[in-house]
């Protein structure tokens, strides 16, 4: 039988590298349940010929069994409140609402940073929601929109941003984000993990993750591909009438923003005892419905389900797997680069966190839903390599940089890893978004689990002010030092596209280093040889992260 | 009503508003073919959703929205086969868990690329 789990690991491993480079031309999700039918199948004739019957009448159950429901249901209920939302005005008032506050004395520089922190505030299940919502506001700010408050390049900025906290605001969402799933497996060992374990170092590290993709895009992306985006700027001696940007509000807006707030708030702080999450944000959304007098045909037609169906068909996948033993052949192909000397366990885990950022598929939740039964493995449940506190720690910077994979994704309008064919907007954030995700994100969320939520959550008493600092001075490290990689990237920056993207290599190497380096800290804290693993861990990550960044994001020109 | 109860019903419930939504969707849905995407023209805004213009089985040309998700889950190109749902006032491009294989017409990059360029050049 260990066989059928390398079987079915290399088939699905396969699926996903075929995708990736276009050799399958169909959805991921579909490919996903065919891929699980297909191992349902093998594992049935393996079964038969080993167990007999018995065996095969079991399987569709085992697979069954990996399906979580919590996170699913979840993710629902948070799209049926997003979805009223929607369809009842709901974000016209927040359009309404963040015009008024460049009035106040944060003025536009406030506002917009607000702005671009908005969806992780928001915590809806699915950033690009409330991203779609808010573009046409996004567009106004610009020449073209008519308020010409910013330039092309500071546009280019503020979208970039605002895209890179939307697409990762799903992990932390109290409502169906990606990182109950997490939360869900955790909750063997603490008890208060579903209370929102995973949330704080995933908010945290992707506020911070969000500003340092800001600095990369606006030195370093517009200068490797200055005419990768086209906008116009205002041309140099033309006034333009600056039109305010109009926005109305309805009274139903306003009413439906309410309850969401509320919905929100007592789902997360359950002030009225302990109620399923899920029930609260249904009664929230039937509210909203009966109202603001939503039309269903409204809500139905405009609704997204696709994280639902997309959730599911990786979970279907991982039961595939689980049932068929494909976890555990993973987990000992990776138990086998952990004895690798100089990986080591602390090395393998360094890669192991980046792994959806070096494979990014179309939609996080998939491989996410597919591959923390493997992380789990890892803890004191299967393998024993790490114990429950730091299985917290890898999840929490796996996470994160697993919710923050599916904007890059070269699947985007059918792109391919390869120089010159990738879609021209995901080639462009390309290099932002993952230099973000690696060398920020995952290392801080790791830095708060370790320093301030295990703290919190476990029993034992610890120094919480100490702590605290810790956080802060860590935080400000390795904020500074790749801010400073990114300056000096900057300057090496020539017309030689090809000088260019050999020039990067370093400025992803060095963070990438420092990333795997603090992640084996807070596992292990002052062992220098598992320091020093983490490190190469997180060079073969990072080189293999900034190998996909494309030199060019349009064809070479060929001598026609 | 314990908080079992209360658990099931919100399951049935939400079990059944996915079901509803999934088949309205199939019933009211017409296919149509991609004939271009119209972005909108903001930099970088493909990322956070854009326009299809989708000719239908009788002719009709539509505006389509298609979000971020849609367009790289279903990583749709020019030529493609795809459906769409009327709202209100717009019509929407869904994605349905099994769709049929499409013909590729074209490389989407090359017409997003050249879409791009002469962006640029009507400056």
């Amino acid at each position: 039988m260990e066989i059928l789990g390398y079987i079915t690991l290399t088939i699905f491993v396969g699926a996903m590298v075929l995708m990736l480079f276009r050799k399958l031309n169909f959805p991921v999700q579909t490919v996903l349940v065919v891929v699980s039918l297909i191992c349902l199948v093998l594992g049935a004739v393996f079964r038969f010929f080993s167990e007999g019957w018995v065996g095969v009448i079991l399987l569709p159950n085992e697979m069954i069994g990996g399906i979580i429901l919590h996170p699913i249901t979840a993710l629902l209920a948070g799209l049926f409140l997003a979805g009223a939302l929607t369809a009842s005005g709901g974000f016209d008032v927040l359009k309404v609402l963040i015009n008024k506050l460049q009035k106040t004395p944060i003025g536009l520089a406030g506002t917009l940073v607000i702005l671009i922190q908005l969806p992780v505030i928001a915590s809806l299940p699915c950033g690009r929601i409330i991203a779609a919502a808010l573009l046409p506001l996004l567009f106004a700010f610009g020449f073209e929109g008519g308020m010409g408050l910013l330039t092309r390049s500071q546009l280019i900025v503020l979208i970039g941003a605002f895209a890179r906290n939307a697409f990762g605001s799903c992990g932390p969402s109290p409502i169906g984000g990606v990182g109950q799933i997490g939360e869900g497996f955790l909750g063997a060992f603490f008890p208060t993990a579903s209370e929102g374990m995973l949330r704080a170092p995933q908010a945290f590290s992707l506020m911070l993750g969000t500003a340092l993709t800001a600095l990369f895009l606006k030195l370093i992306t517009m200068k490797l591909y200055p005419e990768g985006v086209s906008l116009r700027d205002l041309p140099e001696g033309s006034v333009i009438e600056k039109k305010k940007a109009e926005a109305k509000g309805s009274f139903k807006g306003y009413l439906s923003l309410v309850i969401f707030v509320a919905a929100l708030l007592i789902s997360i702080f359950q002030p009225f005892g302990k109620m399923p999450v899920q029930t609260i944000l249904v009664a929230g959304g039937i509210l909203m419905l009966f109202m603001c007098r939503v039309s269903i045909r409204d809500l139905m037609s405009g609704i997204i389900l696709l994280p639902v169906t997309a959730m599911a068909s990786g979970f279907m996948a991982a039961g595939a797997l689980a049932s068929t033993g494909g976890f555990e052949a993973l987990g000992n192909i990776l138990k086998g680069f952990s004895s690798v000397p100089f990986l080591g366990v602390a090395g393998m885990l360094a890669i192991f966190v980046q792994i959806q950022t070096i494979l990014p598929l179309a939609c996080s939740r998939i491989l996410t839903a597919a591959l923390v039964p493997v992380l789990y493995f890892f803890g004191p449940a299967k393998f024993d390599l790490i114990t429950w506190p730091q299985l917290a720690i890898v999840m929490a910077a796996y996470m994160i940089n697993a919710t923050t994979s599916c904007g890059p994704s070269p699947l985007g309008g059918g792109g391919m890893m390869a120089e010159g064919t990738m879609r021209a907007d995901t080639g462009y954030i390309k290099g932002a978004f993952t230099f973000s995700s690696m060398a920020i994100m995952a290392p801080l969320a790791a830095i708060y689990m370790k320093f301030l939520t295990l703290s919190s959550f476990s029993a034992s008493g610890v120094q919480l002010g100490r702590d605290v600092w810790l956080i802060i001075e860590f935080t400000l490290v390795i904020f500074v030092a790749n801010a400073i990689i990114i300056k000096l990237s900057s300057k090496v920056l020539s017309e030689d596209v090809d000088k260019n993207w050999l020039s990067q290599l370093p400025a992803f190497v060095i963070p990438g280093a420092m990333g795997g380096a603090i992640l084996a800290f807070c596992l292990y804290e002052m062992a220098f040889l598992r320091i020093i693993q983490g490190a190469i861990g997180g060079i073969i990550a990072s080189l293999l992260i900034a190998l996909m960044v494309p030199k060019r994001l349009t064809p070479a020109e060929t001598g026609e | 009503m314990d908080c079992g109860t209360t658990e099931w019903l919100t399951f049935l419930f939400l079990m059944a508003f996915y079901l509803s939504v999934e088949i309205y969707q199939v019933l009211r849905r017409k296919e149509g073919e991609i004939i271009s995407f119209a972005g909108p023209d903001i930099p970088l805004g493909d990322l956070l959703g854009t326009r299809a213009n989708v000719r239908m089985k009788d002719g009709e040309v539509v505006d389509a929205e298609m979000s971020g998700c849609t367009l790289c889950l279903g990583r749709f190109e020019v030529g493609d086969r795809v459906y769409v749902c009327k709202n209100r006032d717009k019509y929407v491009v869904s994605l349905p868990l099994f769709m049929k294989g499409r013909r590729k017409r074209s490389d989407f990059c090359k017409s997003s690329c050249r879409r791009e360029q002469a962006s640029i050049q009507g400056l």
